[in-house]
């Protein structure tokens, strides 16, 4: 390892870490690999014990698909059902290569496409297997039943999303992640009643428990009760999702939290890019103090919404008196050739900037308008209602105006997020045996993610990746036997009850929710849309002292005995100011700008993301060192397939 | 999956008993209504009326079988209706403190949560009715012209007796407006019990029922308000 | 309109199923109107914990009217006064000011109270897992545009699949019926040429656990389609009994 420089708050490591992608075409990898696997025998399949944590597309899938194999299944979840996992709650659809509308999609499309969105930081090799495994996702989904949207011939129908210039996403109206995921549950609960996956609910993970170096089992908090529980399996897989609630506003439900990850991270888990963070333009802006999330509005609005300011930042007359020459359309303005269909981070940088200038709306100053006047002038009320009727009422019931007499307000919110725990082409972790799906892990999306891709990851994970490297490691490894109640399970246990108890100790003053507000507030305005060096260095100043409020002056009403939601909060948000603090510190590091990571001072004339590939073609993978500051490992990214350019949406 | 048990009588198979029988007693109300019309008809007052009594009556051990068969049905309907509401109430242990209407789709009306109450009330009132007229005094008359001059009951009689009493009419406006209700919520409801659902269909029997209750409720109730205007 | 509010709540504060629970009052002064009805009770717990009092136990997750995991009931109607919107997305300008309101948690026996308005609602997994499914494994499937569906049936496979699972369909029913619930994802199944095949058992099987829950009977209230955050019809209902007659038939 090489010493820390001064200025440099990590030390990096000089080995290259290695995703163990096995070698061959890129088209034919995967299947290669998979014929070369090893095969747990059928019958001894029932002797493998395997833990799977979260309940989302990726844990659900992932569970249900393992049960069916033949694995005895232990799934976890920190909702009161695993129908209520976040993945539900994704709107506008799946994407799958099945070029159906003949409109010249392919894998290898598919798979071009998402590399470029993700700004050439993803891993080549995973990124194809995911565009390979897109096809049989759909198929699987329809044969459960998940009703997608149809033509009048009977088969379906897709859309374009996302700026794509083919159409092959997939969705079920607006409510395309909650149909998969009652489709992933489905095929869960159907192997519950086969007693072949033991169900957990109201359990929040605590801690992973290793043995021989290998993860072995996990310590879980059962929230209703407060009692920790520790489960011992033969490997442990993490579906627990985004961890962008460390913004406080996000568009992820309360729940969302990176304690099992940061957890599993603390063990020996390395964290990939965690300042790979997603924005999204067009969500619902906060309307004060009290607001508790963000809510999304599908980016389809922007096929017939303009996005505008005034002018003068001083013009404080209603939208509908602004005549069209006082309006600044700066989408339009700014990006001609794509206008208002630019992408997700070009969009909310543009809109930020507006902001910054003084030009957002009243009263917070953080909103911009994106009017359909002029589309429904041109195509009329009922098109547009036919349209977007479902978010227009959305829209009017959180906000009490109709976008149909006025235009809506807009601003971005955090959304999703790329980076994740590090895992090797087989999904596992620096942990052996501990494995990570879905938005958990950091493989798939690079530095931006594209439109209708999680939910493609997060069901090709589950469905068809693990079962299938899962076996191979269980069929290669030798696994002793281990007992929850041999010294290595206990120890964690006390472990974690004794941070509970010390978080019940503190007796402050400070709830959990202003501190996470505060602690929301330091991200959101240095380590979000635009962030520079001085800004990261800020952040990494004051989250140390939100991390000392919270140590010393936090207050939690009620006991661990019980449900009691502060306890919960508080523990999570210890983690989220630890998470704060990598994340700035991974921001700093790459001094580029890639996807959704801008760096001021990073950028082309024009103002567009200036990637710097000589120096950051590489995955930033944080070891955790306690007592000390963290070890940065750095995987290269040699594409070997695709030739890396600028993106250019002038 | 699991296994179906068809000497239990699942939730659903209850409501299709009470449906079916409820439908089958309202076709009965629309007979014994029709029937009443002869009470206004025939010269002298009553003999009409007398006479569709005995025509019935002639039907002999049919006659007792149908009534038997019509008892049969009100206890089917009225123990599968008190059965299901005993699990119904245990079904919900604590109650609210505060209950309201949502409105809007919403089909639930006082109606609807006393059904019940107003079928225990017109059970007791069937009793009452049985007594005073089936099993009532009986009086016989003689109709030269018909049943070759020997006598047949008077039926009429009990009628016009029962029906001067105040009390008796009153009873009988009470018990009507519990029909009224009972059927307003239990037509249409039958058909949605059987599973005969269609957005028009259900839309349309919604809408009559509670006037199909309230004018069948009605009809019964000319009798006895005539008869005592006209003493 | 002014744009603050000020309210006299009535919650309902219990500590387990075992407890008797009662309501407890609240005075909260000065609520936005912009902010949710969870907002608001967010604003009285931390106002409670400022005070070193116990706050207020409701559950939410997405709180986009989505996930299905909020709910209680607001003066006897499940998920408050307006049509079709869970409580998350219920926001306060649709309450006067000065004016009370009766908090209480979904009642049902199936649903035991875990505390204050937190339900275990695990009655509802049980019924999935006696056949709200398609029996098929990953890695099954034919080619997903192999199975022809008629638009008209997708569509209406989706109003029945669109159910969130919240429970407000039992809470709602005076008989504390699961009818709703059930029958939805009945006939989400029902709609499709792959749930089609396991119609029979399915129908048999899910009612069968739906009554051994301890649910009450559907009595045709259809004050479950009013609350229901989906507006989920009560013709699901119909066609659940349809599927059972056909199979006693």
């Amino acid at each position: 390892m090489s010493g820390a420089t001064p200025e440099k708050e990590y030390v990096e490591s000089v080995s290259k870490l290695d995703g163990r992608v096995p070698s061959g075409e890129l088209a034919d990898k995967w299947d290669k690999y998979k014929s070369s696997m090893k095969i747990v025998n059928p019958a001894n399949k029932r002797k493998f014990n395997i833990i799977v944590v979260g309940t989302g597309l990726a844990g659900g899938s992932a569970a249900a698909t393992l049960a069916e194999l033949g694995y005895n299944v232990k799934s976890f979840c920190i909702q009161d059902t695993p129908r209520r996992a976040h993945s539900i709650a994704a709107q506008g659809g799946i994407n799958a290569a099945k070029n159906y509308q003949n409109d010249g999609d392919s894998v290898h499309r598919l798979f071009i496409d998402t590399i470029k969105g993700g700004d050439y930081r993803a891993r080549e090799e995973n990124v194809h297997r995911l565009a390979q495994i897109s096809t049989q996702i759909i198929d699987q989904c329809v044969a459960q039943g998940v009703p997608f949207a149809r033509d009048y011939g009977g088969l379906l129908t897709n859309r374009s999303f996302g700026g794509s210039q083919v159409s092959r996403t997939f969705y079920a109206r607006g409510q395309t992640g909650q149909q998969l995921l009652l489709g992933a549950y489905s095929a869960m609960m159907r192997q519950v009643a086969k007693q072949q996956i033991e169900m957990f609910p109201n359990r929040e993970m605590l801690d992973v428990i290793t043995v021989d170096d290998k993860a072995r089992g996990i310590v879980v908090r059962n929230l209703k009760t407060g009692e920790l529980e520790t489960h011992s399996g033969d490997a442990v897989l993490l579906c627990t999702g985004g961890f962008g609630n460390v913004y406080f506003l996000s568009t992820n439900g309360k729940g969302s939290n990176v304690t099992a990850a940061w957890r599993c991270h603390k063990k020996g888990a390395y964290m990939a890019n965690p300042c790979f963070a997603q924005i999204h333009p067009t969500c619902i802006p906060t309307s004060g103090e009290y607001q508790s999330k963000l809510t999304l509005m599908s980016e389809s609005l922007r096929n017939d919404g303009r996005v505008w300011v005034p002018k003068n930042k001083d013009d404080k007359r209603l939208a509908a008196d602004i005549p069209e020459s006082d309006r600044d359309n700066f989408l339009e303005r700014m990006y001609p050739a794509y206008g208002n269909l630019v992408p997700r981070d070009v969009g909310s940088r543009a809109i930020k900037k507006m902001c910054d200038e003084g030009k957002g709306l009243d009263p917070s100053g953080r909103a911009v308008y994106l009017d359909f006047s002029s589309a429904i002038e041109r195509l009329g009320k009922k098109n547009i209602a036919d349209k977007y009727g479902n978010l227009f009422d959305m829209y009017e019931t959180i906000t009490g105006d109709s976008p149909y007499s006025q235009p809506m307000k807009i601003y971005p919110a955090i959304h999703y997020i790329m980076g994740g725990l590090w895992v090797d082409y087989d999904l596992m972790s620096t942990i052996p045996g501990l494995f990570v799906l879905g938005e958990a892990n950091f493989s798939d999306h690079g530095a931006n993610r594209l439109g209708a891709s999680a939910l493609m990851q997060g069901l090709a994970d589950g469905y068809f990746v693990i079962p299938n490297t899962l076996g191979n490691y269980l069929a290669n490894t030798k696994l002793d036997s281990v007992s929850t109640s041999s010294d290595e399970f206990t120890s964690v246990k006390n472990d974690c009850k004794e941070k509970t108890d010390q978080l019940l100790k503190i007796k402050g003053s400070s709830t959990t929710l202003e501190i996470h507000r505060e602690l929301g507030g330091v991200m959101w305005d240095l380590v979000g849309m635009a962030r520079t060096k001085e800004s990261l260095e800020e952040a990494l100043e004051k989250i140390p002292k939100i991390k000392d409020k919270f140590w010393n002056d936090l207050y939690i009403p009620g006991d661990s005995d019980s449900l009691n939601k502060s306890l919960e909060h508080a523990g999570r948000l210890a983690d989220f100011l630890e998470l704060g603090e990598l994340m700035a510190l991974d921001a700093l590091n790459r001094e580029e700008s890639c996807g959704a990571h801008f760096r001021e001072e990073y950028q082309t004339e024009e103002g567009e993301p200036l990637r710097n590939d000589d120096k950051y073609a590489y995955v930033s993978a944080w070891e955790y060192n306690k007592d000390s500051i963290p070890i940065l490992h750095k995987e290269n990214l040699d594409y070997k397939f695709v030739k890396m350019t600028q993106r250019n949406y002038k | 999956m699991g296994q179906f048990d068809f000497l239990k009588i699942s939730s659903i198979l209850k409501k299709i008993i009470i449906a079916v029988t409820g439908l089958s007693l309202f076709l009965f109300l629309i007979i014994h209504l029709l029937g009443n019309i002869t009470l206004f008809t025939g010269n002298p007052p009553g003999k009409d009326f007398n006479q569709y009594a005995h025509f019935l009556e002639s039907f002999g051990i049919l006659f007792t079988l149908a009534e038997l068969g019509l008892l049969a049905f009100f206890l089917v309907h009225l123990s599968t209706a008190l059965y299901s509401n005993f699990i119904n109430t245990s079904a919900r242990e604590s109650r609210y403190a505060v209950t309201s209407f949502a409105g809007g789709k919403s089909k639930k009306t006082y109606a609807s949560q006393s059904m019940v109450i107003t079928g225990v009330v017109l059970m007791a009132f069937l009793i009452w009715h049985v007594l005073q007229f089936r099993l009532g005094t009986y009086f016989d008359t003689i109709y030269l012209d018909y049943n070759n001059g020997e006598p047949i009951r008077d039926l009429y009689k009990n009628v016009t007796i029962e029906f001067t009493n105040l009390w008796v009419v009153l009873g009988y406006s009470v018990a009507m407006a519990m029909l009224s209700l009972h059927l307003g919520h239990g037509f249409w409801s039958s058909f949605q019990s059987l599973g005969i659902h269609g957005k028009s269909f259900t839309r349309i029997t919604y809408s009559i029922s509670y006037l199909l209750g309230t004018i069948i409720s009605i009809g019964f109730l000319i009798i006895p308000i005539y008869i005592y205007s006209i003493n | 309109m002014s744009e603050v509010i000020s309210l006299n709540l009535q919650v309902w504060k219990q500590s387990s199923n075992e407890d008797v629970g009662s309501f407890e009052f609240y005075s909260v002064k000065d609520i936005s109107i912009h902010i949710s009805f969870l907002e608001m009770l967010d604003v009285v717990n931390e106002n409670l914990q400022k005070e070193g009092k116990e706050p207020i136990a409701f559950d939410s997750d997405c709180r986009e009217g989505i996930c299905g995991t909020c709910g209680f009931v607001i003066d006897g109607v499940a998920h408050g006064p307006l049509a079709k919107t869970t409580v998350c997305q219920l926001h306060m300008r649709h309450f006067k000011n000065g004016q009370t309101l009766v908090i209480e948690p979904f009642r049902a026996t199936p649903f035991k109270i875990v505390k204050d308005l937190v339900v275990d609602r695990s009655s509802f997994d049980q019924i999935i897992q006696a056949g709200g499914y398609v029996t098929v494994s990953t890695g099954n499937a034919p080619d997903a545009n192999n199975i022809l569906i008629a638009k008209e049936n997708a569509e209406e496979a989706f109003d029945s699949a669109a159910c969130i699972g919240c429970g407000a369909c039992v809470a709602s029913c005076p008989n504390a019926s699961a009818a709703l619930f059930t029958s939805a994802k009945i006939s989400h199944l029902s709609h499709l040429p792959q749930g089609k095949i396991e119609e029979d058992e399915r129908v048999k099987s899910m009612v069968t656990t739906m009554d051994d829950e301890g649910f009450g009977s559907c009595s045709n209230h259809a004050e479950c389609e009013a609350v229901c955050p989906k507006g989920i019809s009560i013709s699901n209902i119909a066609l659940m009994r349809r599927n059972l007659i056909k199979t006693i038939l």
